[in-house]
């Protein structure tokens, strides 16, 4: 299958510190694709990186949307990408709606900004606010934000984000600001309609409870780079990589008593500003060895995946 | 909407009443003999016992209040004791033209302030914002009657671009209607004379407009700051939405919201300002009134005065919640 979204070499620098260092991914036809990682790896200034939604963070690398360039392109044309053929929604819904715009206005947006006629906009937000589960669609066009609950407006986010029919659509924690039963229903309609449409997800979370029921490819950001990567079978049956591993551990599960304590990460995640030296993960790693302090370790094949550890190279780690 | 908006007016005119209250107060608190200060400083005892019926002095207190509320809704604020005019009608002459030049000098103040706020919080932390700024604190602390001297002395005099004084020039006032030159004018068809007025109005209206229009950029500088860090504004962005419509239709107007509040109160501030450039550019109004009633202790004047101005202030940020209800859709949930 062809790629429809070929990330190489991202790099994403916020006032002269490198946030993301070198990212690669692929995402292909209709692939749901989970980057996962804890807050500060990078993930969301990755998902914002791609469409280049801040002018002053400066972006670099590759990103090649069906076989065309976007890095360096003029922002004229990344306009054109955005929304139309690449859309993205966001975490909280209750901000990332303009508290003054009515809903159809703001569902209809990327249709109007492409010509569209007001009436024909208008009847085509209705439909898709209908699809996405949104009661009385047609009658709630005029409605505000403030009139609908955390889950019709991430509904409504999602329309305004799907109704031009993109080829990649990114979602950057569409469902932390969510309660969980709501949480299920979203996921479910982004599935529906990615399989419908064709439409290929990136889906960022640091939610691990969400990716496995989700995704059909996980990625794992440790400090700005891309750790393990694998297919989402192979992930959880047994991560690679030490903090996929920790990353893994660290979620509630139900086959345990509630009385026992929740394994986490030791430590705290690795600063842009402090990164150390080696692996960035080193300092957390109970199996970290000499090299790790000293050498970065690049991405290896192992298995179905990926993954920059030493401990593959040096045989103490198994597929 | 409706029970909101008359919930607005009846709690305008709770305020009212407020300050009605507090002004006969004030008129209780000051030392003297009332009757002496309502017949003037000239009265004979005669005058001053004449006086005294006449307010109803000799009553209690509370007999008195109920009689000065009447007397207020009958618009009777006394009478003065230099002009011998009822105050209620001197007002209604020296209102109009404190009306005209705070009007317009609101006016300067939004179109000088909406874009210098804009284009600083667009050029954040750059060269354009730094000059902006400067141009903020210049305009916030430069005194209103130097500016309205040194403007005067500059484009009125030496270059002669726009009058001095007064409102109108000899031979172009129109018939007496509402009191307000440039509404005159027009009423009256009188091109000429609407111009004449309008170039009487821009000088004291751009000294008066100084400190305030400084303080509404700062205003709608940081808040446009904020707007556009919004995460709504990042998904216009995702949607495909120009640097234009993202400034204009997406972050302005959000923005603007809460400057409205300010503007409101601005007015009423505008309308006690307004003496310090109604003195340079001999303009009869309200700020003038209240001046010379201090200094010739029209009591009775000042306090009519003091009045009008908290009425105008209730009046005017009334209106503002008005306009907020339009354009805050928030605002319209009945709580």
């Amino acid at each position: 299958m062809t790629s429809v979204l070929r990330i190489h070499g991202l790099t994403v620098d916020v006032g002269g510190l490198r946030i993301v260092d070198g990212l690669d991914l692929d995402l292909r036809k209709g692939e749901r694709v989970a980057l996962v990682g804890e807050s500060g790896s990078g993930k969301s200034m990755t998902a914002r990186a791609l469409l280049r939604l801040d002018p002053s963070v400066s972006v670099g690398g590759s990103v090649l949307f069906q076989g065309k360039e976007l890095i360096g392109l003029p922002e004229k044309e990344v306009r054109k990408v955005r929304g139309s053929q690449i859309a993205m929604v966001f975490q909280d819904p209750t901000t990332a709606l303009n508290p003054l715009q009515r809903i159809g206005e703001q569902v209809a947006e990327p249709l109007r900004l492409r010509g569209v006629g007001r009436r024909s906009a208008m009847k085509q937000a209705a439909e898709m606010l209908d699809r996405l589960g949104v009661p009385r669609a047609a009658e709630r066009l005029g409605a505000y934000p403030h009139e609908f609950s955390g889950g019709m407006k991430q509904r409504v986010m999602l329309a305004a984000a799907l109704i031009t029919r993109p080829k990649v659509l990114i979602a950057d924690e569409p469902t932390t600001a969510l309660d969980v039963r709501v949480q299920e229903q979203v996921l479910t309609l982004i599935e529906q309609l990615a399989a419908e449409e064709g439409i290929a997800v990136l889906l960022i979370t640091h939610d691990l409870g969400i990716v496995a029921g989700f995704a059909d490819r996980v990625a794992v950001m440790y400090a700005g780079r891309k750790v393990e990567e694998n297919s989402v079978d192979a992930f959880f049956a047994g991560p690679s990589h030490p903090y996929g591993k920790g990353l893994l551990a660290s979620v509630p599960r139900v086959d345990r008593a509630l009385t026992e304590r929740l394994d986490t990460v030791p430590g705290v995640p690795a600063k842009p500003s402090a990164r150390p030296a080696g692996c960035a993960f080193h300092p957390r790693c109970a199996a970290a060895i000499d090299r790790c302090r000293t050498d970065a370790p690049v991405l290896l094949t192992i298995g179905t995946g990926q993954a920059a550890c030493h401990l593959i190279e040096e045989g103490a780690l198994r597929c | 909407m409706l029970r909101l908006i008359v919930r607005r007016l009846l709690l305008a005119v709770l305020t009212i009443w407020g300050v009605a209250t507090a002004v006969f107060f004030m008129i209780k608190a000051i030392p003297g003999d009332e009757a002496r200060i309502a017949a003037g400083r000239t009265a004979t005892p005669e005058q001053i016992e004449q006086a005294r019926e006449r307010l109803g002095l000799d009553h209690s207190v509370v007999v008195q209040y109920g009689e000065y509320l009447q007397r207020l809704l009958h618009g009777d604020l006394g009478t003065s004791v230099v002009t011998f005019q009822p105050i209620s009608s001197d007002l209604a002459t020296v209102l109009p033209p404190t009306l005209e030049l705070v009007a317009l000098t609101m006016v300067i103040n939004v179109l000088i302030a909406v874009p210098l706020g804009v284009f600083s919080a667009l050029r954040l932390g750059r060269s354009g914002d730094t000059a902006s700024r400067l141009i903020m604190v210049l305009g916030g602390g430069v005194p209103v009657f130097w500016l309205a001297l040194m403007l005067q002395y500059l484009i009125g005099s030496r270059l002669g671009w726009l009058p001095i004084s007064g409102r109108n020039d000899y031979g172009l006032e129109s018939p007496h209607v509402t009191g307000l030159a440039t509404v005159d004018a027009l009423l009256a068809g009188n091109v000429a004379g609407f111009t004449d007025a309008i170039r009487h109005l821009v000088l004291p209206a751009l000294a008066l407009s100084a400190p305030f229009l400084a303080v509404v950029a700062r205003a709608i500088r940081s808040s446009m700051v904020g707007a556009l860090k919004a995460d709504h504004v990042a998904f216009a962005r995702a949607k495909g939405a120009s640097n234009r419509r993202i400034i204009w239709r997406h972050a302005l107007p959000n923005a603007l919201v809460p400057t409205l509040t300010l503007l409101g109160m601005q007015f009423g501030w505008m309308m006690g300002a307004a003496l310090l450039v109604e003195a340079v550019f001999s303009i009869p109004g309200v700020g003038t009134y209240l001046n010379s009633a201090v200094t010739s202790q029209d009591t009775y004047a000042v306090l009519g005065a003091v009045l009008v101005l908290g009425l105008v202030f209730i009046l005017a940020n009334l209106l503002v919640d008005l306009v907020q209800f339009w354009l805050d859709p928030r605002t319209r949930v009945a709580s």
